[in-house]
C-alpha cells in the first residue's frame, strides 16, 4: 500500500486553507479546489509544499467525483487517512425567494459532493482500509436560526445528521465528526466584516470575542489525531461560546 | 378573502393519512400525494369527505412544484393557512454504495419539495398572507445514528436547520416547528411489525410501548393549533421515550 494522505476540499481558502497549513508539517495533504492558481498557492504556502499534491474539481458538478478520486489515487499510488470536507458555499435567501436551482448547487458542494467522495475512499479495492477519520466543517447556524439562512442551515443541518449515522455505519475503523464554526472572518464573507456595524454585531454576540480560521484547524487537527481516538459521531462547535449566549435586549420587551 | 385549506403532503398513507383523518372535523384539507387512487381513499376516511380537496402530485420532480401549487390556489380560490410536511420517502444505503440518483430522489421528496411549496406560500399575491404554521414531520433518525441510515438522516436534519432559520425568518406571522416521531407500525413497514422479535426489540427502546400514527396527529393538531401560538423553531420528539434510552 501506498503513502496516506490526508484530503481536505475547498483547501483553496477560508477554512480549508487554514487546516492545510495546520496540517502541513504533520502529513502530506491531497488538497482539493475549483482553482488551479488559489491550490498552489496555497500548496506553496504550506511547509514542505512539494510533499503535497493538488486536486482541480468542481463540487457544483456532482457527475464522476468518486471515479475520479478513485483513479487519482490509482494513479499516484496512495491512499487517504483523513478527509476534511471544508468545500462549502453560503447564499443567503429567503424562503418566498427560494430558487431551487442554486439550492440544490449548494447542496451539491455542502453535502452530496461529500457522500460521492466517502464512497470510494470506503472501498477496499480503492483505498485499502486506509481511511481512519472523516471531519465536516458545518456551521453553527444549525444551532442559532436566521432570516434567510435557511437554505444553508438546511445543508449544514445535513451534514450534522449525516455524521451521526456515519459514525456507527464506520465505527470502528473511521471516526467520524462534525465541526461547528461560529461567524469568522475570511475572503467569503470580507465584504460584511468590511462594514462596522456588522463587526460589531458579531464583536457582541461572541463572548470569547472574535474568532480566526485557525480556531478551526486547531479542532480538525485534534480530531483527526489519535488523541481523538474515543471520539466519533460528536458535533463540536468552535464559536467562541455564540450559540449558548443570548444578547441582552434594551427595555423589558 | 378566499377560504383557507390546511395542506397536508403525503396524506395518502401513514402519518399523513392519519394527520387528515385528526384534523377534517375542523378544517378543511388540501391532501397531497402522488397516488390519486390512495388520495381518494384516504378522503372517503375523513368526516366530510366532499369538503375536502386533493392534489396528486409525484415531489420526487421538483420542476414546477411551487407555480403548479399556485395555479390550484387561484383556480379554486382557496389559501393555505397551515402546511404539514409529511410525505417521505425511506431508504437504506451503505456509504460504500452511495447511489447519487436514491440521494437525489429523496432529497426531493423530504426536503427540496417542501421548499418549493414554502416558496409559494410565503409570497403575498398568491397566498394573501394566509399562512399560520409549518410542521415538518422529520425523524429522530436526525439524533440517533444507524448504519445505513445516513441519507434519510441527512435529510430530516436539514428539515430540522431549516425549521430552525424559518421560525426566525417568518415570525411573528408563522410559527415552524419540526415533529420527529420514532418507528410506528404503518403500511410501509408491517413485514417489520410481523415479526415477534422486532416488536420485543420495539417494546424495550421505547419505554412508552409501541407508538400508533394518531400520536403524530395529536401532536400535530396541537401544534397548529393556537395553543402552540408562543411556540416556534422546536424539535418535538415523539417518540416514547426512544431517545432518552439513547
Amino acid at each position: 500500500m501506498g503513502e496516506t494522505f490526508t484530503l481536505i476540499t475547498g483547501a483553496s481558502s477560508g477554512f480549508g486553507r487554514s487546516i492545510a497549513l495546520k496540517l502541513a508539517p504533520a502529513g502530506r495533504l491531497l488538497l482539493a479546489g475549483r482553482s488551479t492558481g488559489k491550490l498552489e498557492a496555497v500548496r506553496n504556502a504550506c511547509e514542505a509544499p512539494e510533499r503535497h499534491l493538488l486536486w482541480v474539481r468542481d463540487f457544483t458538478r456532482l457527475d464522476g467525483i468518486g471515479e475520479e478520486l478513485s483513479s487519482l489515487l490509482a494513479g499516484k499510488g496512495i491512499g487517504i487517512g483523513h478527509f476534511v470536507h471544508s468545500a462549502g458555499v453560503i447564499s443567503i435567501q429567503l424562503a418566498r425567494a427560494c430558487e431551487i436551482g442554486s439550492v440544490i448547487r449548494l447542496f451539491n458542494v455542502n453535502v452530496f459532493s461529500a457522500m460521492e467522495i466517502i464512497r470510494p475512499l470506503v472501498q477496499k479495492k480503492v483505498n485499502k482500509g486506509a481511511l481512519k477519520s472523516i471531519t465536516f466543517i458545518s456551521s453553527v447556524a444549525t444551532r442559532v436560526g436566521a432570516s434567510g439562512y435557511s437554505f444553508y442551515a438546511a445543508s449544514k443541518g445535513a451534514v450534522n445528521a449525516l455524521s451521526l449515522s456515519l459514525a456507527v455505519e464506520l465505527a470502528p475503523a473511521v471516526r467520524v465528526n462534525a465541526v461547528l464554526p461560529g461567524i469568522i472572518g475570511t475572503e467569503m464573507n470580507r465584504q460584511h466584516f468590511a462594514n462596522p456595524d456588522f463587526v460589531e454585531s458579531v464583536r457582541a454576540t461572541h463572548p470569547l470575542g472574535f474568532g480566526r480560521p485557525e480556531d478551526v484547524a486547531d479542532a480538525v487537527e485534534f480530531l483527526s489525531s489519535e488523541r481523538a481516538r474515543w471520539i466519533t459521531g460528536q458535533e463540536i462547535v468552535v464559536d467562541g461560546g455564540r450559540s449558548v449566549f443570548s444578547p441582552p435586549r434594551v427595555g423589558n420587551d | 378573502m378566499s377560504e383557507s385549506c390546511t395542506l397536508i403532503t403525503g396524506a395518502g398513507s401513514g402519518f399523513g393519512r392519519s394527520i387528515a383523518q385528526k384534523l377534517a372535523p375542523s378544517r378543511r384539507l388540501l391532501l397531497a400525494d402522488i397516488s390519486a387512487d390512495k388520495l381518494e381513499a384516504a378522503r372517503r376516511t375523513c368526516q366530510a369527505p366532499e369538503r375536502h380537496l386533493l392534489w396528486a402530485r409525484d415531489l420526487s420532480r421538483l420542476e414546477g412544484i411551487g407555480e403548479e401549487l399556485a395555479g390550484f390556489l387561484a383556480a379554486k380560490g382557496i389559501a393555505i393557512d397551515h402546511f404539514i410536511h409529511s410525505a417521505g420517502v425511506f431508504g437504506i444505503q451503505f456509504a460504500r454504495a452511495n447511489d447519487m440518483g436514491f440521494v437525489t430522489q429523496l432529497f426531493n421528496v423530504n426536503l427540496f419539495s417542501s421548499m418549493e411549496i414554502i416558496r409559494s406560500l410565503t409570497q403575498k399575491r398568491v397566498n394573501k398572507d394566509a399562512l399560520r404554521s409549518i410542521t415538518f414531520i422529520s425523524s429522530i433518525n436526525s439524533r440517533l445514528g444507524a448504519k445505513g441510515y445516513y441519507t434519510y438522516a441527512a435529510s430530516k436534519g436539514a428539515l430540522n436547520a431549516m425549521c430552525l432559520s424559518l421560525a426566525v425568518e417568518l415570525a411573528p406571522a408563522v410559527r415552524v416547528n419540526s415533529l420527529l416521531p420514532s418507528i410506528i407500525e404503518t403500511e410501509m413497514n408491517q413485514e417489520h411489525f410481523a415479526k415477534p422479535d422486532f416488536r420485543a426489540a420495539m417494546r424495550v427502546t421505547h419505554p412508552l410501548g409501541l407508538g400508533r400514527p394518531e400520536d403524530m396527529a395529536d401532536a400535530v393538531e396541537f401544534l397548529i393549533s393556537d395553543r402552540a401560538r408562543w411556540i416556534t423553531g422546536q424539535e418535538i420528539a415523539v417518540d416514547g421515550g426512544r431517545c432518552a434510552v439513547k
